[in-house]
């Protein structure tokens, strides 16, 4: 399970919404499942049908974690107009196994569908999330 | 050329400690890395894949990597 706070949650879709049409995606992280500061990434692909995030801007997130003493716990992107499964490239490409893989279909606007997967050796597995109050 | 002597590098913030000599994609192929996948900064700059042969990790050098992220929707072949 993992856990996001409202707050965060709200940004992640805020985030989805505006870079609509096109993919959006971005970094969760904190501490044992819970998540504490979401980073919104740049799509550098700028397409409906792919994300791929700046390796410079994924460095500097990196190296920001390490002075917040947190870890990754997630990777979150939107499917623009697909349910919020992983596809076949969002497997293959899924390569760091310790971490959530989040996806939040935009397939309805007014109602955006997050899930989360745990993605390692190609082998997904659906887990809860949890959005906390405050 | 690598040698028996050691050097102390920091790696994603870590200490770490390599074989003196090693170039970064003797380093990513110790640890199983494919090249293609993964970006390399050594102290700030990032590499381009095609000097992952040539570059030598130096004492005291700061080396970072990540992984691909990326994904979407569509195709493979995308």
């Amino acid at each position: 399970m993992i856990t996001i706070p409202k707050k965060i949650y709200e940004e992640m879709m805020a985030h989805a919404k505006k870079g609509y049409p096109n993919e959006a995606c971005g970094i969760l992280a904190g501490a044992a499942s819970s998540v504490t500061h979401f980073f919104a990434m740049r799509n550098v692909d700028e397409s409906s049908i792919s994300y791929f995030m700046d390796p410079k801007e994924q460095l500097h997130v990196f190296k920001k974690m390490r002075e917040l003493k947190v870890g990754m716990l997630g990777i979150f992107h939107s499917h623009v107009a697909s349910e919020a499964s992983p596809s076949q490239k969002d497997i293959r490409l899924a390569f760091y196994p310790e971490v959530s893989y989040l996806i939040v279909s935009l397939s309805d606007r007014n109602k955006p569908v997050l899930r989360s997967f745990k993605i390692q050796d190609e082998t997904v597995k659906e887990e809860e999330i949890k959005i906390a109050n405050g | 050329m690598q040698t028996d002597e050691t050097i102390k590098i920091t790696l994603n913030g870590k200490p770490n400690e390599i074989k003196a000599g090693m170039t970064v994609s003797e380093l990513l192929a110790k640890w199983r890395m494919r090249p293609e996948l993964v970006t390399v900064e050594i102290n700030e700059d990032i590499l381009q894949k095609l000097d992952y042969e040539t570059a030598v990790i130096k004492n005291g050098d700061k080396v970072e990597f990540v992984f691909y992220m990326g994904g979407g929707t569509g195709s493979d072949d995308d």
